[in-house]
This record gives structure tokens, sequence and C-alpha cells, in this order.
């Protein structure tokens, strides 16, 4: 009886830690991991230190103390950018045809020049991953955030943090704001 | 006489883990003499406030005890395999802990390492793989995580300039 349960304890404890595993694990270290080791590309990562970081720094104002607070939920953030000679047409239809069935699309914007999709993984309301393919005539970049995604904030976060193109998530709260007027 | 000079072997052992320098940084600047290194202590660091208002800024700069910048070239690099190659390794185990990396095609590697206990900055290190270069940037003292921010007032322009940044990536 004792054996059963030591080992059931033990089953427990190797599920909880493969669970943690997967956690951390993001779509660009796994659906991506040929993009991420692949040295013709740009490749950024920023870890969930460095958004704890951010975190402990003195809000000056309300705004920024929720800003700060939606940073320390982010678990990490990757980005892969790669330029005209890897084409990036083929590259944003390859991208688009490997993000997995979880995922739903958030929002496309197309110009003449670029289109952008975010699509989000979502569960119980709460976005766990944020992922962002755009091309355009001469780049393809994907966006790869993770975490406790709060959306509102994100565009200011991305602001803040210089992220090019994730700005375009305020259209979201622009779009809301209107439809509440 | 030996409970003084045990006294003053672990204040020595404090001071070092104290002020956070990097070991494999340590080795690295020995192998490399002088002349490929320079340090900043406060008073040059003090005049690279790119901002006006300097109140934070001199109070980060209190509790950096100097700065200091390696700038390894190709030569150095083919002659240490071994200690180039144990870098991240090597920081790891000191404690060091990646919050960014920039991974450039071409094969170009930036990456920032930071050594922190109880949301004080122990270790700080900026590092920088160019073409045939390698630049090791290590901020050398204890300070507390939100005075990071001031970091950015550094005016960069003349930090390179005192630096001999310029010449080498």
């Amino acid at each position: 009886m004792k054996t059963i349960k030591i080992k059931n304890t033990l089953s427990l404890f190797a599920a909880m830690l493969f669970m943690m595993t997967l956690n951390a694990q993001s779509l660009v270290s796994t659906t991506f991991k040929d993009y991420e080791s692949n040295e013709n590309y740009t490749r950024v990562s920023i870890s969930k230190k460095m958004f704890e970081i951010i975190a402990s720094l003195d809000p000056e104002d309300k705004d920024e103390e929720s800003l700060i607070e939606s940073i320390n939920q982010l678990d990490g953030l990757k980005i892969i950018v790669a330029d005209s000679s890897e084409n990036p047409a083929a590259l944003f239809a390859d991208a688009i045809k490997r993000i997995p069935n979880n995922f739903e699309e958030l929002m496309t914007v197309s110009d003449e020049k670029e289109q952008i999709v975010f699509m989000i993984d979502e569960k119980d309301g709460r976005v766990k991953e944020l992922i962002m393919v755009m091309k355009g005539d001469d780049e393809f970049i994907l966006i790869d955030l993770f975490g406790d995604i709060n959306l509102k904030d994100i565009a200011k976060i991305s602001r803040q943090m210089n992220i090019d193109h994730l700005d375009k998530l305020q259209k979201l709260e622009d779009d809301k704001d209107d439809s509440d007027d | 006489m030996t409970k003084q000079f045990l006294f003053s072997i672990a204040f020595l052992l404090f001071w070092s883990t104290g002020f956070g320098q990097s070991e494999w940084v340590n080795r690295a600047s020995e192998e490399l003499g002088s002349f490929k290194q320079n340090y900043l202590y406060p008073s040059v660091l003090r005049a690279l406030n790119g901002v006006d208002d300097s109140g934070n800024f001199t109070s980060l700069i209190k509790d950096i005890r100097y700065v200091r910048v390696l700038r390894i070239d190709s030569v150095f690099i083919a002659e240490n395999p071994d200690l180039i190659s144990e870098f991240y390794p090597a920081l790891q185990k000191e404690g060091f802990e990646n919050i960014a990396e920039w991974k450039s095609k071409g094969n170009s590697n930036r990456m920032l390492l930071v050594k922190e206990k109880k949301e004080h900055i122990r270790g700080f290190l900026a590092y920088e793989k160019g073409r045939n270069a390698l630049l090791i940037i290590e901020i050398v003292g204890n300070f507390h995580i939100k005075n990071l921010k001031d970091l950015m007032k550094i005016d960069f322009e003349t930090l390179s300039g005192f630096a001999g940044l310029d010449d080498i990536l």
C-alpha cells in the first residue's frame, strides 16, 4: 500500500515537472526550432528575468504601474527576422501553415506593402501565447510572446520596448472604444 | 596575527563576491594584458552622464566600482580557443543569467548577462561578438535593480570614445 502511495506521488511529481517544462517552452523553440537555429536570420530572445528586472522598476504613475504588472506576467519574447534574400512570402506561408490548431486568429492587418497576422493561444479567458507573423516586400518577421498576456497592455509594452508592428494591437483597443461610443 | 590574517582573507573574499567580479572576465583580463582593456572609474563615469538631471545617475555611479572593457581581437581568439568557448558555461556557473540575446545574420552575437540577488545587481555583462573580435563590458559594483534604468542615461558615444570601442567592431 505504502509503495503504491510513493509511486503515485512520484508520478504526480514527474507529471508536474513535465507540465512545467511544457509551460516554459514557446512555439519558436518547438515548432520553429529550425528558424531559431538558422544563422541566416536575425534572432532575438528576451528572458523572463529581463521582464522581472523591468517589473522591479519604480512606476512613475498609475498607467506605468499597470504596465509593469503586465510585464511581470510575461515569460519571454522571441523574434525571428529574415530579410528579402530569404523569400518573405514563402516563409510567411510556411509559418502560417505550421501554427498549431490551438491558436486562433486575433487580427489581420493588410495593406499594399505588408500583411500582418496576430494569433493567440487562449484558455479560460487567459492568453498564454501571442504570435505575430508578418511579411513585407523585403522582410519576414515572426514574434512570439508567451506567459500570462494582457492584450490591452501589449501595444503599450511594445512601444516602450521599441518592438515594431506589435503596436498594431492598439487597433483592438481603438475598435473597442469606437463600438462603446 | 593569524586571526588578523584570516580576517583579511575573509574580508577580501566578501569584497570580491559582494562586488560580483566575474572570474571568467578576470582570467581573460589576465591573459589579455593591459593594452587591450580599459577601466572606467566613477570619476570618469560621472562625465558620461548624458542627461542634465543627474540625481539618480550620481547615486548609481556611487555604487559602481568600475566598468571594465575588454577588447578581444582575432589573434587572441585564435590563441585561446578554450577560454573563449568556456565563456557562456563559465558565466552560467558563476550565477549569471542571460536576460537578452541578439543573433544577427553573419554570426554576430550580442548578449546581456546579469547576476542578481535580492534585487541587487551583483554583476552585469554585455558581450558582443563581431566578425573578428569580441567586446566585453563588465560593470563591477553592487547596485539596486531599480537603478538599472539610470544606466541608459550614459552618453554611449562618449563611452565608446573613452573605451576605444570604435576601432574594434
